[in-house]
């Protein structure tokens, strides 16, 4: 008897949640009420005054202690005494948490969001845009915003999305390889995907890449660069053809396919993430391991990931750059302290210092330092820049193999062909 | 000859499970650690780093006080459940073994942003009851599946006996049923503890990132792939756990 | 009838905990299975219907996915469970107090998360791992290449590894309390009957553990099947197993493949309620034949 009535309350309880999820459904952004808090990014006196006494949730990736810690000692600090902000970091496995804590509170129709501030970028990035769950009209109006270089495709456009003032950079990042110098001289190394397939079969089961897929876009864009390389260069790459890409997807999965037997493992296999491939190369079982920064090797040596021999390495063309973003939910509770910790973010001082291998983190600048007119904050971006450590690759040799993402529709043609042409399966 | 394939194969048995406890804990106590060296240069800078932060010892506290409570709150709700479930046949019995089947298969990504999202609608959210509410979710099926087959076997004629002797509800459970079911209470008790202690994406989720427990840094360090953040965390992790189940081993061991 | 109203009262009095519990699991279940029927998602109606079960069983693969979630998370669950049994029945027939700390050992492993224990694994039995680092060092190999692939392995044989050296501890710790409590007075019933060590084993243990036993098992073929960790971190690119390829869809940008990760959720859900209701019919009489 009274089991039964627990399973009708159950029942009750399950039609009332089922019920209430089906009416948020329906209802369109402005049920979720988009812009409550809404903060206007211009009147930056207002901002300040606003975030004064709040604190700022900042949800970012939290493996990394170098870059936890940072941000920490860095913003930290500053953001309490200056502005009057606590910084509250939130650290999570992968952006995707983020992203699902946002998602939740919009099918409960939650305005008062538990996440104030995002590091985000691509697929991220467009999951919450498609959502109609960023906060908008604000990442070019910010008063450090004149130091970015908004011209730039590959700052107005995140794996070829277009940014639409979203979300504001933190860092940038370049495709780059490294080599342990202990092992491999730098003469033998190959310089383009044509040379890696050679070296590849010269040295059986030393090579191996990242496997594309959601939330492993290094290897995506491994794939790319070779995409990049075969069909002659990156630019007509920019804008999304289909026909383009129906055209050259042939000959990359041949490439592919032909390098296949030479790799680790036979090809059968391939590292998920990169932490796995920096530890295939520490270990001697591969050749190369990747890497973003612009420090190259030295943030990893620092962490104690790779042997300190370990050198970063880029081919003559075809390393894909981008910037990397914090982004504002719509339901964020504190906008004004975002907007300030996203605007400090973009300071001189605090670009300069997150260059660092050993005090930062080793990702390049987000902001353009031409576009600095303080001469001690050019400084201190030069001096940065300049200081990248040995374990970085020549920042000529950046410069020229330098190339922009492709639009954002390859993402997904690239990671399922790779998965239907070269491993198979689900 | 039995005895020794038996030794050996115990042996073997134990080396699997023993192993990678030792990787994990030398990985913690050294830095930059690569093959072919089979024992590292060990250092406890990783241990006096992270585990001097006040970061990490909050992060300690927060679970452990997170743990008891959802502990102490899943057997009082799982005791009365199992008895009746014990004595109990038919459908409604099936049912609910059902519902309590779902938190162990549903992928924890799932499990956890549904709950979040229903929370979210009540209201209950955002601090360290309502983590322990949604605990609760994964922690209440181990209790009740664990107390549910103690009572299946348990007989109540002594506890009948009692009352009639004059003992009141409170004497017989304490001085009767207690004793003999301590055992499956203290294995259901430290199941739950361990269930609440290892959540990771419910406690980030449903404490809207306020609430920090020792897994959920745990849980960066091993996407972060760093061995020396994760054999620290995981070992500062692993150390009331450890306790936890050693406590419930003096009631684990008892025979009759 | 004893006593019934008592324990119902308590029931009752408990009854709002356990509502919200069940609750919001069957909430959360409500929520998960609207999702993969297009419906209430994130971003509003996106396509009612069952699009989503039809393009994953519809896809290329998924047949094969399947069967090796399934080969990994029987074969796991059935190992430990007779390793459980197996240091059940040593623990409960043979005293000592090497078994105590044996057990002990056997339980620190129960506190370890599964993400970590899994990396833990790769760790030790990859091919550059400390084992492989042992035996170079005893100079039975040389480099990594050479060591034998048992992680990342076609077979699933690293993520069956973790499932038994996870659920084993589980199991054991389950069946424990039965095994001292009623187990043991009736074994040596048996023994003194004149009953052989395997007629014992069958015909007074295994029924007497049989209440804790099917739970136990249900829940470790649940874990085996549901959980994402081992195939993670331990398989290899292909085949994967459907816990991996729903983390994978979770992640995904579109939206729709959000559904579709929920739908295979719901299949998942679907196959252990199966194996459970199958399962159940058979203790059932187990249990009543030994009560």
């Amino acid at each position: 008897m009274t089991s039964r009535s627990l399973i009708a309350l159950a029942v009750g309880v399950l039609a009332a949640a089922a019920c209430g999820s089906d009416s948020d459904g329906t209802a369109g952004p402005d049920a979720i009420g988009v812009e409550p808090g809404s903060v206007d990014a211009s009147d930056w006196d207002a901002v300040l005054a606003e975030a004064d006494g709040q604190t700022v949730n900042w949800y970012m990736f939290g493996g990394s202690d170098a870059i936890n810690q940072f941000v920490d000692t860095t913003y930290g600090p500053v953001l309490a005494d200056e502005f009057g902000i606590t910084l509250n970091r939130v650290g999570v496995t992968d952006t995707v948490d983020a992203v699902n804590q946002v998602l939740a509170e919009q099918s409960a129709g939650e305005t008062s969001g538990a996440v104030d501030l995002i590091w985000i970028n691509g697929e991220n990035f467009l999951s919450l845009k498609e959502a109609d769950m960023l906060f908008g009209g604000w990442a070019e109006s910010i008063p450090n915003s004149s130091l970015v270089d908004w011209e730039n495709p590959a700052v107005n456009r995140d794996f070829g999305e277009p940014v639409d003032e979203f979300e504001s950079p933190w860092s940038s990042a370049q495709f780059q390889f490294v080599h342990d110098t202990a092992r491999t001289a730098t003469e033998d190394l190959p310089r383009s995907y044509a040379e890696l397939a050679t070296y590849a079969c010269d040295n059986p089961g030393r090579v191996t890449y990242i496997a594309p897929g959601p939330g492993a876009f290094q290897g995506t864009r491994f794939v790319k660069g070779a995409l990049f390389e075969l069909s002659g260069g990156a630019e007509q790459w920019a804008d999304f053809d289909q026909a383009l890409f129906d055209e050259w997807a042939t000959e990359l999965w041949e490439y592919l396919n032909e390098l296949k037997p030479c790799l680790w493992r036979d090809g059968e296999t391939y590292p998920k993430d990169e932490p796995e491939l920096h530890a295939l190369f520490a270990n001697g079982e591969v050749d190369f391991t990747i890497t973003q920064a612009a420090v190259g090797a030295g943030a990893l040596i620092a962490d104690g990931l790779v042997p300190d021999t370990a050198d970063a390495f880029v081919f003559d063309d075809n390393m894909i750059g981008d910037f990397n973003y914090v982004t504002i939910p719509a339901n964020a509770s504190n906008k004004a302290a975002a907007l300030v910790l996203a605007d400090l973010l973009l300071e001189p001082a605090s670009q300069a210092a997150h260059i660092d291998p050993d005090g930062g983190f080793g990702l390049g600048y987000g902001i353009d330092p031409n576009r600095v007119e303080d001469a001690a904050g050019r400084e201190l971006l030069e001096s940065g820049s300049a200081s990248r450590g040995d374990a970085a690759a020549d920042p000529d040799d950046l410069a020229n193999a330098l190339v922009g993402d492709g639009a954002g529709e390859y993402q997904e043609l690239v990671e399922n062909g790779w998965r239907t042409e070269i491993v198979g399966g689900l | 000859m039995r005895r020794w394939t038996g030794r050996v194969a115990t042996a073997l048995a134990a080396s699997v499970l023993i192993a990678p406890l030792v990787v994990l804990v030398l990985g913690g106590a050294s830095r930059a650690w690569f093959f072919p060296d089979a024992w590292p240069d060990l250092t406890l800078d990783g241990f006096r780093e992270v585990g001097g932060r006040p970061a990490t010892v909050d992060a300690l506290i927060t679970g452990a006080v997170i743990g008891v409570a959802v502990t102490v709150l899943t057997l009082v709700v799982a005791w009365p459940t199992a008895r009746v479930l014990a004595r109990s046949s038919g459908p409604v019995v099936g049912v609910i073994f059902a519902v309590l089947l779902i938190p162990s298969v549903v992928p924890q990504v799932s499990l956890a942003t549904g709950v979040t999202s229903l929370l979210l609608r009540f209201g209950w959210s955002g601090g360290q009851g309502s983590v322990v509410l949604a605990h609760l979710v994964p922690t209440i099926p181990y209790g009740v599946a664990v107390l549910t087959a103690v009572f299946v076997r348990h007989d109540d004629r002594i506890e009948q006996q009692a009352r009639v002797l004059g003992a009141s509800p409170w004497q017989v459970f304490w001085m009767v049923t207690r004793p003999m079911v301590w055992s499956g209470l203290a294995v259901a008790g430290v199941l739950c503890f361990l269930v609440s202690w290892s959540q990771y994406l419910l406690t980030l989720l449903v404490g809207e990132g306020q609430v920090v427990t020792i897994t959920m840094l745990v849980a960066t360090a091993s996407a972060g792939g760093n061995p020396t953040t994760i054999g620290v965390t995981a070992t500062l992790a692993a150390i009331p756990a450890v306790l936890a189940v050693v406590a419930a081993g003096s009631a684990l061991v008892e025979r009759e | 009838m004893r006593r019934p109203g008592r324990t119902a009262r308590s029931l009752v009095a408990l009854g709002p905990v356990l509502v919200v519990c069940g609750g919001l699991t069957v909430g959360a279940l409500a929520l998960m299975v609207t999702e993969s029927l297009g419906v209430g998602e994130p971003s509003g109606l996106v396509n009612p219907g069952i699009d989503a079960y039809r393009s994953v069983v519809g896809a290329d693969g998924f047949v094969e996915a399947l069967a090796f979630s399934m080969w990994v998370a029987v074969a796991g669950t059935l190992l430990a469970l007779a390793g459980a049994v197996t240091v059940a029945w040593l623990w409960t027939t043979r005293p000592g107090r090497l078994h105590r700390v044996g057990l002990g050992v056997l339980h620190v492993n129960l506190s370890i998360p599964h993400i970590v224990w899994a990396v833990a694994l790769a760790a030790t039995f990859s091919q550059s791992g400390w084992l492989s680092r042992l035996v170079v060092l005893v100079g039975l190999t040389d480099a990594s290449a050479d060591f034998p692939v048992v992680v990342r392995d076609s077979f699933g044989i690293g993520i069956i590894a973790h499932i038994v050296t996870k659920e084993l501890p589980f199991i054991t710790i389950a069946l424990l309390p039965l095994a001292g409590r009623r187990a043991a007075p009736l074994l040596r019933q048996g023994a003194v009957l004149g009953a052989s060590p395997m007629q014992r084993l069958r015909t007074i243990f295994l029924p007497t553990l049989a209440p804790a036993l099917f739970p136990a098992a249900m829940v470790s073929f649940a874990f085996a099947l549901g959980a994402f960790e081992p195939g993670w971190v331990l398989g290899a690119s292909t085949p994967r197993t459907l816990a991996v390829v729903i983390l994978e869809r979770f992640r995904d940008a579109d939206l729709v493949r959000r559904s579709e990760a929920q739908a295979l959720s719901v299949i998942l859900l679907s196959i252990v309620f199966f194996v459970a209701a199958l399962g159940w019919r058979r203790t059932r009489r187990w249990i009543v034949s030994t009560s």
